[in-house]
């Protein structure tokens, strides 16, 4: 029996955080690369301590959007990993629309001053 | 020639570096058509608030012709020392000396301060390489000088990365400013991104959406994810960093694009603020926030 495929995300990186939508992109094109058909791959994300919003966004949105999504798992995830990765799937579902904020005009520099002496 | 005289002590409550800033801001604008000289020459203390706002106003009227100068021959010997050690006059740039990041960074281990780092907003891979190389050397600084905790170490990593992630999405500019310090008696951290690209406004402009028509709009916009790129899955980010800083790190956030700026602190209701002043010179994006250390809780206040 052939073992799984697995990409240490620590390994492909040599790094323990990821910031942007590029690495993310990076990452998928080496899952592409090992995918075959109906077979499942661990991306491992052993000793990564942080990705940003955009990082997991973007790694969300591609796995999404691919046609072999059922078989990309993610694993050994920090608590802030699956945190992050949990938030941005909710928010591509779900968009939460927001009050529109009440606007304070100044009207002259005096006043704008006057208010930065008070915060 | 007028001389702008920068006001020898900044003081550390919130709107003190916002108040010399638009302060001097507003004596260029008045002196716009002469020689100008921005003088530090009595300045002791300042911060990372003002200095990187008072820099980045510097370097756009240079770009737009204007004649105007830095005097940074400062009498107290600390404050210069400081200045340089900061990099004060053209800011560390990471793509100029990509093999030294890791050392340049390390150099500042102990230290309260990381130098005013210019580094590039670019999509490029070379430059997504370097930015990513910064923000990970950066960000271990940060924790190390801070001993944050993992839970604390992702906030802040958080609030870093989707700020100059929303620069390099959405401003279209080459370069991206970041300036920040720790301020260990006092116990807050100040944590200062800027660019001086197309602005909020801009960026939706730039996109047609052509509904959004003053800056006020746009920062209201952006507050409610209302993306300026065409696929849903993205923005959410200022609304997100906001409300992490302000409702669960108690701190205080401030975002200014434009003529108008957004101001979130706890307990207070919030309000987009606009300035109807005729200004000409624009600062886009800035973030401050203070960590006490005391409780080891972050209290992101003053």
């Amino acid at each position: 029996m052939k073992s799984p495929a697995t990409i240490s995300v620590q390994n492909f990186f040599k790094a323990q955080s990821l910031h942007s939508r590029e690495q993310a992109q990076d990452l998928f094109v080496d899952i592409s690369s090992v995918m075959h058909n109906h077979e499942p791959v661990w991306i491992d994300f052993s000793d990564i301590e942080f990705i940003s919003r955009s990082f997991a966004d973007e790694l969300i949105y591609l796995k999404t959007n691919s046609k072999r999504k059922a078989f990309i798992n993610f694993c050994c995830t920090s608590i802030a990993v699956q945190d992050m990765l949990e938030a941005v799937t909710h928010t591509q579902v779900k968009r939460k629309i927001e009050k529109k904020l009440p606007v304070h005009q100044f009207d002259s520099m005096e006043s704008l001053l006057q208010f930065f002496s008070k915060i | 020639m007028p001389v702008i005289k920068v006001i020898p002590n900044i003081g550390l409550n919130f709107g003190a570096p916002l108040n010399e800033l638009f302060r001097v801001w507003a004596e260029i604008i008045k002196n716009k058509e002469q020689s100008i000289t921005l003088d530090f020459s009595s300045c002791r203390f300042s911060n990372p608030f003002f200095l990187l706002g008072i820099y980045l106003l510097y370097r756009q009227c240079k770009e737009k012709g204007m004649d105007i100068e830095l005097n940074l021959d400062c009498s107290n010997e600390y404050f210069a020392n400081y200045l340089s050690l900061t990099y004060f006059r053209g800011g560390f740039q990471p793509d100029t000396e990509p093999q030294d990041i890791e050392t340049i960074f390390d150099s500042y281990r102990g230290k309260t301060y990381l130098p005013l780092t210019n580094f590039p907003a670019g999509v490029s891979d070379y430059e997504t390489n370097i930015r990513d190389r910064m923000l990970e050397f950066m960000e271990h600084r940060v924790r190390e000088r801070l001993n944050l905790d993992t839970q604390l170490y992702t906030v802040v990593s958080y609030l870093i990365d989707e700020t100059v992630n929303n620069i390099k999405d959405h401003a279209r500019t080459e370069r991206d400013y970041l300036f920040t310090q720790f301020y260990p008696k006092k116990g807050f951290l100040d944590l200062c991104i800027a660019d001086t690209g197309v602005s909020l406004l801009g960026s939706y402009r730039a996109t047609a959406r052509y509904d959004i028509t003053s800056h006020e709009q746009a920062v209201q916009a952006a507050m409610n994810g209302d993306s300026t790129k065409n696929n849903l899955h993205r923005g959410f980010g200022i609304r997100t960093s906001r409300k992490m800083l302000v409702n669960g790190l108690s701190g205080r956030y401030f975002l200014l694009s434009g003529n108008s700026f957004l101001f979130s602190r706890p307990g207070q209701p919030e309000e987009v603020k606009s300035v109807t002043a005729r200004t000409r010179y624009k600062l886009v994006r800035h973030l401050s926030c203070h960590e006490n250390t005391d409780t080891k809780k972050c209290e992101f206040s003053v």
